[in-house]
């Protein structure tokens, strides 16, 4: 490739992530092992959960469903009938935690903005959850990216860890790139290496739809790409010159912070799918720096 | 509860109590990660009921509720829409806009 990152601009990964990190809303790890299993079976037994009474004497705990009668100023506070979830804070959670431990019958009163609000607990249940089964798996008909059918407790543990994870890392990546794009001086892409990434695409896409939907894109495009005067595969390679140059700046990022070549298989004008594979290996350098984190 | 619903029964199965329409396609990869996201959310607020909605199965509702992407949310309580959000939005997001939705 023609194109090069400015010889003034260098890139300190750890210094971009480290002020990602400072974000409120930043990933500081990814979720353990016990955490993506119990998100696994969650998913997998939400369609046979069931809510069952609980006795009169049973306190409530944080996670039953109390039916509750709220008087006070605010309309949010003045129902016949409201359902909450205690513990989660969703309605209030000064009132939530106050209720936990009482029964069903039970009145109190707490003050909420200043006001009070009396709470009188009308039906208490609890949460009951089945051990997930393969039959629930295969009878939620999910699938992974690629198609495949997911048809045992392992497959779905598989797919929710491959998936949480990568989506979290996708996300610091996503944010930290973008902190470097914007740091990064203008510059011009060679239009040579802009062209050969249009043909690239081209030639993907191209096969893609021939395989996947049997239709030959040469011919006409997929109607959902008609928009702004798209009509032919040259009016959307094209429109998508803006893609190409970022592709450019992302790859030379990439390669800069991983110490790599712009050469063969790493360069982005050799095949369609340097990108996605060079931002694997940066996947897998956010992972082991927050790790060490 | 979640349930798969086609357009022709959406208004029977979302009448009564808290619903998240969850406007969906197979092959969508961010509907994907909502949906991991919208169960946990079940798990732990089971009087939260979730219609899942595939609009390829169901194209009715691309008009009906002028879906212009996937995946978009409709929160109803009792029938009534209360509120809409449009993306594979984090947890944080869904409980506040259900804390309005829900309670007022």
């Amino acid at each position: 490739m023609r194109t090069k990152l400015p010889e003034s601009f260098s890139i300190d990964f750890d210094e971009y992530l480290g002020e990602y990190l400072e974000r409120p809303e930043a990933v500081h790890a990814l979720p353990s092992e016990e955490e993506l299993i119990a998100l696994a079976h969650k998913a997998i037994v939400r369609e046979q959960l069931v809510l069952a009474p609980l006795p009169e004497a049973t306190p409530a705990a944080a996670g039953d469903t109390a039916v509750l009668r709220v008087s006070g100023a605010a309309p949010r506070y003045n129902k016949e009938r409201v359902t909450v979830t205690l513990g989660r804070g969703l309605y209030n959670r000064r009132l939530e935690e106050a209720l936990t431990g009482c029964r069903r019958g039970d009145t109190l009163s707490v003050d909420i903005d200043g006001g009070p609000v009396t709470a009188t607990i009308l039906e208490l249940r609890r949460r009951q959850a089945p051990e997930p089964t393969d039959e629930m798996v295969q009878a939620l008909q999910a699938s992974t990216a690629d198609g495949r059918q997911l048809r045992t407790v392992r497959e779905y543990e598989d797919y929710i860890r491959q998936e949480k994870t990568m989506s979290m890392l996708a996300e610091v990546n996503y944010y930290v790139t973008s902190m470097i794009l914007e740091a990064l001086p203008p510059m011009d892409c060679d239009e040579e290496d802009i062209r050969v990434l249009g043909e690239l695409e081209r030639d993907y896409f191209v096969k893609l739809f021939l395989e996947t939907e049997h239709i030959d894109i040469r011919e006409g495009i997929p109607e959902a790409w008609k928009q702004d005067g798209i009509r032919t595969l040259d009016d959307f390679i094209r429109a998508r010159r803006d893609w190409y140059i970022l592709k450019i700046k992302q790859c030379l990022i990439f390669l800069d912070i991983l110490g790599l070549p712009c050469e063969g298989g790493t360069d982005p004008l050799d095949h369609y799918e340097v990108l996605q594979e060079l931002q694997l290996k940066i996947f897998d350098l956010i992972r082991s720096r927050l790790e060490r984190r | 509860m979640t349930l798969f619903v086609e357009e022709k029964d959406f208004d029977a199965v979302t009448r009564e109590g808290f619903w998240i329409a969850d406007f969906m396609t197979d092959h969508c990869g961010p509907c994907k990660l909502l949906d991991m996201v919208l169960s946990e959310l079940i798990y732990d607020d089971p009087e939260i009921n979730l219609a899942k909605c595939d609009i390829e199965k169901s194209p009715a509702y691309v008009e009906r509720f002028g879906i212009s992407g996937t995946p978009t949310l409709l929160f109803l309580l009792d029938g009534e829409v209360k509120g809409r959000l449009s993306g594979a939005q984090p947890r944080e997001v869904l409980e506040e806009k259900i804390s309005q939705s829900m309670y007022g």
